[in-house]
């Protein structure tokens, strides 16, 4: 380290004690030092004292604090104003876009049969698989597989062993499938016309007649 | 515009927060407990009072509108970190680069010690680099640690110690003629 950076370490007081006994010991034994050391110390206290004198000018604490507070409260209007502005917007547009899917559902109302006929292939899929799982519950029926007990079983088989999914999905449609078949069976009424219409017939009949 | 004695205790950071809820109070306080080292720092780096005032002012506005980019931390290397941002934009839009190549060379005017040497170290200032002048006014006008410069002028901390040292050597080269003219006015009084 030379004079002057021991010097300058003094006046930021940075240094260590070995370092400042040694300046110390520069300042007693060489006038060069001295100097050095009174003339940093001439620019040191010039800066404090410059820095002890620069002072905001009478005024400017009102002036800017009333600018600065009146901007504060300028944010909170503008922010809500902001607010207010977006959410005016966003019922707006769902307005006009719900007006517009109105209007679009009139125009396609004329179409509502073809509109019914036409399927994604995932509803032609599963229609189709409910078919025919129907017919696969009637032909198990007398085996029992819908029982609820067998729902279940199925139903965590299928989760277990990681079958396809369009296999874990379709197997409870088609357990509930087989219940509505065998419902509708239970149902069903024993009619036959050409065998049985002759005597409903003539049992109207008979009935006419006596009363 | 007065302030209440109650949020004195508060560090900056609490003073902001409740700034941030509304408080105009804690503005206020901490505009009394920075005004001093941020008017210093404005005029040290502008070298115009008009000009330092703006500053000064437009710094205090920006506080207020952008306190809700405050998130915590360390208030005051916020707030100077914003100060150097509106700095070096007055700087590159506003100041000639021309007065501060042109200083001559310096001489002892015929004043009082502090007097003439604050004159001439103004001077001195002026032509260090722009680096070694933030450094030095912030360490000097702003009284921060050098941890604290660090951060604001995003430097390494030994980089900091380093320019703060240098630009007092430089200070010192450059005022030497001055001293060289005092001493000699000196011997020739006694």
């Amino acid at each position: 380290m030379t004079t002057q950076d021991l010097i300058i370490g003094h006046y930021e007081e940075t240094l260590t004690e070995t370092q400042q006994a040694e300046l110390d010991s520069l300042l007693e034994n060489s006038p060069e030092a001295q100097t050095l050391f009174e003339q940093h110390g001439v620019i040191e206290e010039s800066m404090k004292k410059e820095s002890e004198e620069l002072v905001p000018p009478f005024g400017l604490r009102e002036a800017t604090l009333g600018a600065a507070l009146a901007t504060a409260v300028e944010t909170i209007g503008g922010g809500i104003a902001a607010w207010l502005s977006s959410k005016i917007a966003i019922t707006v547009t769902t307005v006009i876009v719900g007006g517009a899917a109105v209007g679009l559902g009139i125009a396609l109302s004329g179409d509502d049969e073809v509109g019914q006929d036409q399927k994604t292939p995932v509803e032609m899929t599963t229609e189709m698989n409910v078919n025919n799982n129907v017919i696969d519950a009637s032909a198990n029926d007398n085996e029992g597989t819908n029982s609820p007990s067998a729902v279940s079983t199925d139903n965590s088989r299928s989760l277990s062993t990681s079958e396809t999914s369009t296999t874990a999905a379709t197997e409870p449609q088609r357990d509930i499938s087989a219940a509505d078949a065998a419902e509708s069976k239970d149902l069903q009424i024993d009619f036959n016309f050409e065998r049985d219409a002759p005597a409903v017939i003539e049992q109207t009949r008979v009935e006419g007649a006596n009363n | 515009m007065s302030n209440s004695n109650n949020l004195t205790p508060l560090s900056d950071e609490d003073l902001m927060s409740r700034f941030q809820e509304g408080s105009d109070d804690a503005f206020v306080e901490l505009y009394d407990r920075y005004n001093r080292r941020l008017y210093g720092y404005c005029v040290q780096m502008l070298k115009d009072k008009e000009f330092a005032e703006d500053l000064f002012q437009e710094i205090f506005i920006r506080v207020a509108r952008k306190r809700h980019h405050f998130q915590g931390g360390n208030f005051s290397g916020w707030l100077f970190a914003i100060a150097r941002n509106q700095c070096l934009n007055t700087l590159r839009d506003a100041v000639s680069h021309t007065s501060l190549d042109d200083v001559g060379v310096l001489r002892a005017p015929d004043q009082e010690l502090y007097d003439e040497t604050g004159e001439i170290l103004k001077q001195a200032i002026e032509k260090l680099s722009p680096e070694m002048k933030e450094a030095l006014v912030l360490r000097v006008y702003s009284e921060f640690s050098y941890q604290e410069i660090a951060e604001i002028t995003e430097a390494k901390l030994a980089t900091v110690k380093v320019r703060i040292h240098r630009a007092k050597l430089r200070l010192h080269d450059l005022l030497t003629p001055y001293f060289a003219d005092r001493y000699s006015k000196q011997s020739s009084t006694i």
